[in-house]
């Protein structure tokens, strides 16, 4: 044989190797390459055909959708049914791979189409009992129930797409996984609910409380993380008119507190760690309504911008809904769920923000057996665990893990360094979320919205509601336990069925406030109520106030709100906290003269305007100052601290310490022979701060200290994937502007909604990405621009689909059998 | 040389249709069949590149020029090079087909 044909035989032996089986992680290249079904062909489905007749099993009617010229889909059907099964099409048409991440993100089994890497978040997922409380949720279901039938639509809008598809709608993702898409299961709307739940409403108090106690003692744990925000300004109006400042002295460092199970279940102490090491004030969510007579044009107006982890594409998709004499709303859905979750109708609009309140406990449990118990006791009678082996597969169907899963009737039962733990959470009971945003979204009014959504479980949200009326109104609403005892962020002992939670607060209980005197109302995720008007425990991971400060400031100042207002404020570099920090740290630094770099810092630090404009040179310095005083205030909190295991206390609690300038706090004792007071150590944190941010950026003067330069945002592709995603995204504002940034920046806004209720109903909004999943589509990043600007795209309301403007694509859905 | 330009034609229009109602591995099957009849694998193996070189000409020009520079970054290549490294995936695979089964002395023509 020649040596060519041996080259020739080498060469197609590995090109259709590689072709035909996969080299390790990579897809196949044949496969890949082919410019008809391979990755190219992505290109081909970028651009929507402009029009396109569609078959769904199921289809009562006809239904038309048009696209505008912002891609968004306008559907128009004759019943609810319908319409969803349309939407469920479009998404898919538009956001395939992301409805079948997020649905195995929830349900763990993302091993399954992203291979091993994903063991720790399926593990994560099933451990706390997403998946099995999905599931459960879904049993529940009565076949005729109005919930399951709307799942059922959705799904089989989902599969008409799946089953269609051409090789050339195939999204890119899948090309490069060397996969194919999953049908849709009706319950994977429960998966994507779940999995939201966590998203939003872990949050593990009893870990904070107990970590600090066990370094500092009960009474200094208990001020460091107080229960109540130090700073009132509550959502539920407390008739101050002004922010009440409670900074109590902080007790010193005591003695550690031997709390039983300070140490939680691994499982938990992974899940509570954000990614990027988010500060504490750089994320959360607003919302703020302004009743007619402090509108400049006699409207009620309402703005929403709810903050998450950013990503492309979107976590929202936004869309439009008619079904004549019965519903017509617009706003965003999360790809997945049966309908719109942030919007308005042709009354009303409404928008949410996270309510931050304490939905879960753990119970240290005594089981018969320490490694593999079997049974637990309460009330001296031993009940035996529900006990689930959950089996994790890899993309071949291989196993790759089992875990024996255990439940006690509180939940699921989790095993920590001293014992066994169990959890409840209202997320794993939470019913009814599915049907209920199409029911609200009939609501003639504020009240009867709020009437609507009244069965909502979780996760607990901030509901604010305007109407066309001028009434403007927010609920906390959510499945909020009654607990035995006072509070909920302490371990509590199993053993005994009087642990166990005696109900949940009434709709009427939950704190809120329905046209309130003031004329507008806000949310920041601050503490709902005052606890001097309502002292029962809700929480108490109150995020600092400092969002909220700001929006009630400038609500207040105003007494003629436009549209356009409540637009820029949603972008407003204004901040609280540097409004009350910068005095507080130059006045340290004047009291400690002959230190060159101090005042070099200071007379810096005052030339700032103290607000978070891009092109602003100063901000940089006080952030670095904030993190270097928290870096020598909080060493008594070490090393659990800089592990990420406790997070620091709230700028809040700082903010009251500056009062005292010889409160043990101040003492560094990592300096033996030193005992360090306030201005000591401010005049340190401005030096190094100093110091840290000239070596990293240069000169002062140069631009290298520019906002624009030094924080940005960042959205990440599902996949985490840095071509597909979109870094370097210059923002204004900053840890605890109204639009914060901070960490890596991948959280921020993730939607940003303006409603205007007038006459005719107007709105604005935008949010950062595309209605495209497709990467080689102009939709995929088309919004990322004007979202990083402030700007918002004016939000078109079409009454018929023939004034659906522009030249989208439009598709009449038939059902099977009809021509 | 006409003769050439022909059959190159005829390769080229065989492995688009051949990728389009099949797949990737009609390349293979075809540059087999034509170099096991004697035909010349470079031949084969341009006609490869070629019919997928058209396949591309047919996708919209906008979402390629996108997704060349998306699947550039990807790769770590500049989105061109991604181009001409498929194309010559298409010729290695029609060459080494017909290459692999020509006769060892090909007629001469």
């Amino acid at each position: 044989m020649s040596a060519g044909r041996w080259v020739a035989g080498l060469t197609f032996l590995a090109l259709t190797g590689v072709s035909l089986v996969r080299p390790g992680p990579a897809p196949r290249l044949g496969p890949l390459a082919d410019p008809v079904h391979g990755i190219w062909s992505v290109a081909a489905s970028a651009d929507p055909p402009a029009s396109a007749r569609v078959r769904i099993p199921g289809l009562v009617a006809p239904v038309q959708v048009a696209f505008d010229d912002r891609a968004v889909p306008h559907i128009f059907a004759r019943n609810e049914l319908d319409a969803l099964r349309a939407l469920g099409y479009v998404v898919a048409r538009d956001r395939l791979f992301q409805l079948e991440l997020q649905w195995r993100a929830g349900a763990g089994r993302l091993t399954e189409l992203v291979g091993a890497a994903a063991l720790p978040v399926d593990r994560e997922s099933r451990g706390l009992g997403l998946p099995d409380a999905a599931r459960a949720r879904y049993a529940a279901l009565p076949p005729q129930a109005r919930d399951r039938r709307l799942l059922e639509a959705f799904s089989e809008g989902v599969n008409a797409r799946i089953t269609g598809l051409t090789a050339r709608e195939i999204p890119l993702e899948y090309h490069l996984l060397d996969r194919r898409p999953a049908p849709w299961e009706p319950v994977d709307s429960y998966y994507l609910l779940a999995r939201m739940g966590w998203t939003l409403a872990y949050s593990d108090l009893e870990d904070t409380r107990a970590r600090a106690a066990a370094l500092v003692g009960d009474a200094a744990a208990d001020a460091l993380y107080p229960r109540e925000s130090p700073i009132q300004e509550p959502i539920q109006p407390n008739g101050a008119g002004a922010p009440r400042f409670d900074l109590p002295p902080l007790p010193p460092p005591g003695l550690p507190s031997v709390t039983r199970a300070a140490t939680p279940p691994p499982l938990l102490a992974a899940a509570r760690r954000r990614p990027d090491g988010l500060e504490a004030d750089a994320i959360g969510s607003n919302n703020w309504a302004v009743a007619p007579i402090r509108s400049a044009d006699g409207n009620a107006l309402l703005a929403g911008d709810p903050h998450l982890e950013l990503t492309l594409p979107s976590i929202w998709y936004e869309a439009h809904l008619v079904v004549p004499d019965s519903l017509d709303v617009y706003g965003v859905t999360i790809p997945g769920a049966t309908g719109i979750v942030i919007g308005f109708t042709r009354a009303l609009a409404w928008t949410f923000t996270n309510a931050e309140a304490d939905v879960l406990d753990r119970y240290a449990e005594v089981v018969d057996a320490p490694d593999a118990p079997t049974r637990y006791r309460v009330d001296g009678a031993w009940r035996p665990l529900r006990v689930v082996t959950e089996e994790y597969r890899d993309r071949r169907g291989a196993l790759l893990r089992a875990d024996t899963l255990r439940y006690t009737h509180r939940g699921p039962l989790l095993r920590a360094a001293d014992g066994w733990q169990s959890l409840r959470w209202t997320v794993l009971e939470a019913g009814g979320e599915q049907g209920i945003f199409g029911r609200a979204a009939r609501a003639a009014d504020a009240r009867a919205w709020l009437d609507s959504m009244a069965g909502y479980r979780a996760p607990a949200q901030n509901m604010l509601v305007a109407d066309r009326g001028g009434s403007i109104a927010i609920r906390s609403t959510g499945h909020f336990p009654l607990r035995p005892g006072d509070r909920g962020d302490l371990v509590l002992p199993g053993d005994t069925s009087a642990s166990d939670w005696t109900g949940e607060w009434s709709a009427g209980e939950m704190p809120q406030a329905i046209a309130p005197a003031q004329g507008y109302l806000a949310s920041a995720n601050q503490q709902p109520v005052d606890p001097r008007a309502d002292p029962r425990y809700l929480g108490a991971n109150w995020y600092s106030p400092w969002r909220a400060l700001r929006i009630n400031a400038l609500l207040r100042a105003d007494s003629a709100v436009t549209p356009d207002a409540m637009r820029r404020y949603q972008t407003d570099p204004g901040s609280a906290a540097a409004d009350l920090f910068v005095p507080a740290l130059l006045a340290a630094a004047a009291r400690n003269p002959g230190r060159d770099s101090v005042a070099l810092a200071a007379r810096l630090l005052e030339e700032w305007d103290r607000r978070y404009t891009r092109d602003n040179t100063r901000a940089i310095l006080y952030e670095t100052v904030l993190r270097e005083l928290g870096d020598r205030l909080w060493d008594e909190l070490e090393p659990s601290r800089a592990r990420g295991e406790l997070p620091s206390p709230g700028y809040a609690v700082v903010l009251g310490l500056l009062r005292d300038s010889t409160s043990a706090w101040w003492d560094d004792r990592r300096t033996a022979t030193v005992v360090e007071q306030r201005d000591h150590i401010i005049a340190d944190a401005l030096a190094a701060a100093l110091h840290e941010v000239s070596d990293r950026y240069g000169n002062p003067e140069g631009d290298g200290w520019r906002w624009d330069r030094v924080r940005h945002a960042r959205i990440n592709h599902l996949l985490y994937l840095p071509a597909l995603s979109a870094p370097g995204i210059p923002v204004q504002g900053g840890q605890s502007t109204l639009s914060p940034t901070s960490g890596s920046g991948s959280f921020g806004a993730s939607w940003r909604m303006v409603v205007e209720l007038g006459p005719q109903v107007r709105a604005w909004g935008t949010y950062p990405g595309g209605q495209s999943g497709n990467p080689a589509s102009a939709r995929y990043d088309d919004r990322i621009r004007q979202w990083s600007e402030g700007q918002l795209d004016t939000l078109l309301v079409p009454a018929t689909v023939d004034q659906v403007p522009g030249s989208g694509a439009r598709i009449r859905f038939d059902a099977m059998g009809n021509d | 040389m006409a003769r050439a330009a022909l059959q190159l034609l005829l390769l080229a229009l065989l492995g688009a249709a051949g990728t389009w109602f099949g797949g990737w591995w009609a390349l293979p099957i075809i540059g087999g069949v034509y170099g096991w009849r004697g035909g010349r694998p470079l031949l084969a193996g341009l006609g490869a590149a070629l019919a997928w070189g058209a396949l591309f000409l047919m996708l919209p020009a906008a979402p390629v020029g996108r997704l060349l520079t998306r699947l550039g970054a990807l790769a770590h290549l500049p989105g061109p090079a991604l181009i001409a490294l498929t194309l010559l995936f298409a010729g290695l695979l029609g060459w080494s087909a017909a290459r692999l089964v020509a006769p060892e002395t090909r007629p001469s023509r």
